[in-house]
């Protein structure tokens, strides 16, 4: 269940960075990653949160989100709020 | 520096030296004497002051708001205490945003007094956030316009959206500007981002268009319109509705071409 989060996740990660240079990392290099680094304005950024969100039925927190440095952080907060809500 | 330029700044600083004195000379007087004598000379010193229309006025600001908005400053600094008048037009638009659980957003164009809406929205105890790129700035301006309570400043980072997504969900009202330029551009050219209103499309939300014009007696006039959602298709159609709106209620003048990416960051 966990893992299958994980990958809904991050494929809509990479599908918001698919045109960017983050396009050919692996699935680890993404998670290390620093959400700083991949330059997103705040609309690609809101986006790529709400289509998380609409792919996995949840509601994430704006906060708890902003906050987050790594992708990594991000999958983790997407796992455990799905994991919540089941 | 162009000569034009140089003579520019000279007739604006000449103007403004002149109120300096009419206000140094009126100051025994009760503040509304002081501005009303202020604000009927620069009237007269308009053909000064016209050099706001071609120069040092990049956002193609009218001219009467800027030197409002300069005539505020020397007031403040040599008689502190004058509370600008404020008249809103459609006051039920804030009677109902004060009732009202649904999330709003109030969108206006950059101008020497859009931070007026916080002391509207603070004087009617209605909750909000602001968004700003300079809150040191925006905060001294909202002061000058008699605002006296602390703002809720939103910045401009890539998390801005998320960030007003969350004062929204927390019935606070947002309001913006959504216009913008580019950075240290010499162009004229002015843009209108619609980037806030895709949040329209995923909560109900009520829309509201502000705009504040200076009248001849040196009030500071809100209008408003509530936006309707079902006359527009997606956030490019409400920005284009916010531009109609301007320009034909306003009779703003400006050009402002509508972009879907977000300058706000």
């Amino acid at each position: 269940m966990k893992a299958d989060m994980q990958t809904k996740c991050l494929a809509i990660i990479r599908d918001t960075l698919k045109d960017s240079p983050h396009a050919g990392l692996t699935d680890d290099e993404l998670l290390r990653t620093e959400v700083k680094s991949l330059r997103l304005d705040s609309l690609a950024k809101m986006e790529m949160i709400l289509n998380i969100e609409d792919a996995l039925h949840i509601m994430m927190d704006e906060v708890e989100i902003s906050n987050a440095d790594h992708l990594q952080d991000i999958v983790n907060l997407v796992t455990h709020r799905s994991t919540e809500k089941v | 520096m162009p000569v034009s330029r140089v003579f520019d700044v000279l007739r604006v600083k000449l103007a403004l030296f002149i109120l300096q004195l009419s206000i140094f000379s009126n100051r025994a007087h009760d503040h509304d004497t002081v501005f009303r004598a202020a604000w009927a000379l620069s009237k007269r010193l308009g053909f000064l002051f016209n050099a706001f229309s071609s120069s040092g006025n990049p956002w193609g600001y009218e001219v009467r708001q800027v030197v409002y908005l300069r005539l505020l400053r020397l007031l403040h600094r040599q008689k502190p205490g004058y509370i600008p008048k404020v008249t809103v037009v459609n006051e039920d638009v804030f009677a109902h945003m004060a009732r009202s659980k649904s999330p709003t957003i109030i969108v206006t164009v950059h101008s020497p007094t859009d931070t007026v809406i916080s002391r509207i929205l603070e004087d009617r105890g209605i909750k909000s956030s602001l968004l700003a790129a300079n809150p040191q700035t925006v905060g001294e301006r909202a002061a000058l316009l008699g605002c006296r309570g602390q703002l809720d400043f939103i910045a401009q980072t890539e998390n801005t959206l998320l960030q007003i997504r969350r004062d929204l969900r927390r019935n606070r009202v947002v309001h913006l500007c959504i216009d913008f330029r580019e950075d240290n551009s010499a162009s004229p050219a002015l843009f209108m981002s619609s980037a806030v209103f895709r949040i329209s499309e995923l909560m109900t939300l009520n829309i509201v268009f502000l705009d504040t014009r200076i009248t001849a007696d040196g009030c500071i006039s809100v209008y408003t319109h509530v936006h309707d959602t079902a006359e527009t298709t997606g956030p490019d159609g409400i920005a284009s509705a916010f531009v109609h709106w301007l320009k034909t209620t306003h009779g703003h003048t400006r050009d402002w071409t509508i972009v879907s990416n977000n300058p706000l960051r």
